[in-house]
């Protein structure tokens, strides 16, 4: 086990860096990055006292400081500027999007870890829903390591739950799934009715880029988070098959145009060479689109039973009797 | 028994066992702030007793290395000196002195006592992108962090999984910045000549 880390949910900003936790072995690392350097930070699981999380009012500041901004921005602009002008309704909207973002993230707290010797705010975790996440993937290490068993059966257990730990639930899997299913019927309708309109173009272009995104958030996950093996070919399937149809695309394409010269001022997705793209995109991507849900269902599922399976609690109270 | 127990983070006031390990966050008894608290077993243990070297007895009996009045009972598994109970440092299940410790801690040989990485693949990285926006900076800089990321290639990174794309990037627009201030120069070069 020694040398593995396995990292926590949960990333504390600051003005010039960030924190974030890792699980190891027998402790938990809290590494506080500058961009140039980190610093580590130790807390041994047997050393472990107590987690506190306290809510705060930081996140419904937050919601009153983006809807302020994004009901300010749109009237400001809309009263300044011609009636036409979107500008207002963009800044709004972003503002909105922050809004909403923070909303999402749910309300805010202060985590507090204590040892013997000190008490210390943990930065990474200052949302609730985040904390809760990472403290009960702490909680079934610690727990084990603070039992009063022999040290080979405590190392064995703590072996045991390290194997089962698995803490990323399959997100940037699971939207990379949908975005090739959800493609399919963009296909179809390429194939049934062909039209050359931007907005298609617009979308596509938006999707490509969505897909290369969250393939390769995909594929780097593997390095830090305890990813399944298959989930991790689905991962590289796809930048597999990005990677041939963007080969074949461009292949094709150059051949074509080579061939017929007025080849860029037809319709494009009229062109057979579009429609057989379409077809081949349509017989890889909703397999993979489905095995890629499927697989983060399993995931998931592990996850669920791993979690429900409580770990050996010892209250202080019990303990102390 | 022990009277350990968790406090209000915010007030600091001690709160009851009862308040431990509650499904949902409950309202601390004295300020009234939502707080959950996780408590462990650790929190119940009593402090670990002091330790204190025993005094030698019999002649026969190995000394400590830094206490010779004391009998040692273990021996440094760095430098192989014997050692009282007072000078015995357990760290990770492997008996130190209080100078391994040290020497260890100050030369990186011991792991977990390190505190702090330099991260050269991000210096090299991040000098080859900011300058990027005064491009002119890159005449200096790009070379400066080609040299980074070859002279730092193999220094050990961070301590958590971290890939080496940092570097390549670094090496790639490095080399492309010099490799554009070498056609620069030379067609400034042949302008003048001519």
């Amino acid at each position: 086990m020694a040398g593995e880390f396995k990292r926590l949910p949960g990333r504390g900003g600051a003005l010039l860096g960030f924190s974030r936790l890792w699980l190891a072995s027998d402790h938990l690392l809290l590494v506080e990055s500058t961009g140039f350097s980190e610093s580590y930070k130790r807390y041994y699981y047997r050393d472990i006292q107590s987690l506190t999380l306290r809510k705060t009012s930081t996140g419904l500041w937050w919601t009153v400081v983006w809807g302020a901004l994004a009901l300010a921005s749109t009237a400001l602009f809309e009263g300044l500027l011609p009636e036409a002008s979107p500008t207002g309704w963009i800044m709004g909207g972003i503002f909105g999007l922050f809004l909403l973002g923070n909303l999402l993230m749910g309300p805010t707290c202060a985590c507090h870890i204590r040892t013997a010797v000190q008490n210390e705010e943990l930065a990474a975790w200052h949302r609730v829903r985040t904390s809760r996440k990472g403290i009960t993937l702490l909680q079934r290490l610690a727990q084990v390591a603070q039992t009063d068993l022999p040290a080979e059966e405590t190392a064995k257990r703590m072996a045991d739950i390290w194997k089962e730990l698995r803490f990323y639930n399959g997100r940037y899997h699971e939207v990379l799934g949908w975005l090739l299913l959800l493609d399919c019927p963009f296909m179809v309708y390429h194939l049934v009715s062909p039209t050359d309109h931007w907005l298609l173009h617009t979308i596509n272009a938006i999707w490509l880029l969505a897909v290369i995104v969250f393939a390769v958030a995909s594929v780097r996950s593997k390095a830090s988070r305890d990813v399944s093996d298959g989930l991790h070919r689905f991962a590289w399937g796809v930048v597999l098959y990005l990677l041939v149809s963007v080969l074949v695309g461009i292949v094709l394409v150059v051949v074509l145009a080579v061939r017929t010269p007025d080849f860029f001022k037809r319709d494009v997705l009229s062109d057979p060479f579009s429609r057989w793209l379409n077809v081949y995109g349509l017989t890889v991507q909703i397999p993979l689109g489905i095995a890629g849900l499927v697989l983060v269902r399993r995931l998931r599922q592990n996850q669920t039973a791993i979690q429900s399976t409580p770990p050996d609690t010892v209250t202080p109270a019990s303990a102390a009797t | 028994m022990n009277t350990q127990t968790a406090s209000c983070t915010k007030c600091k006031t001690a709160l009851p066992a009862d308040l431990h390990n509650t499904p949902d966050l409950v309202p601390c008894p004295s300020c009234g702030v939502p707080l959950q608290v996780f408590a462990f077993p650790a929190l119940a243990r009593p402090p670990a007793e002091v330790k204190r070297g025993e005094a030698l007895v019999l002649d026969s009996e190995s000394s400590c290395f830094y206490h010779p009045s004391k009998r040692a009972v273990v021996a440094c598994e760095s430098c192989g000196r014997f050692l009282c109970s007072l000078c015995d440092v357990e760290l990770n299940s492997r008996h130190l002195c209080p100078n391994c410790l040290e020497t260890g801690k100050k030369k990186g040989k011991i792991k977990d006592l390190e505190n702090s990485r330099m991260l050269y693949d991000d210096i090299a990285l991040g000098l080859t992108l900011v300058p990027m926006l005064i491009f002119y900076f890159t005449c200096i800089t790009a070379p400066i962090a080609l040299y980074i990321a070859i002279r730092y290639w193999n220094a050990p990174s961070s301590i958590i999984p971290r890939s080496k794309y940092r570097f390549v990037v670094a090496i790639v627009l490095a080399t492309l910045q010099i490799t554009g201030w070498v056609f620069v120069i030379g067609w400034i070069i042949t302008r003048v000549t001519r």
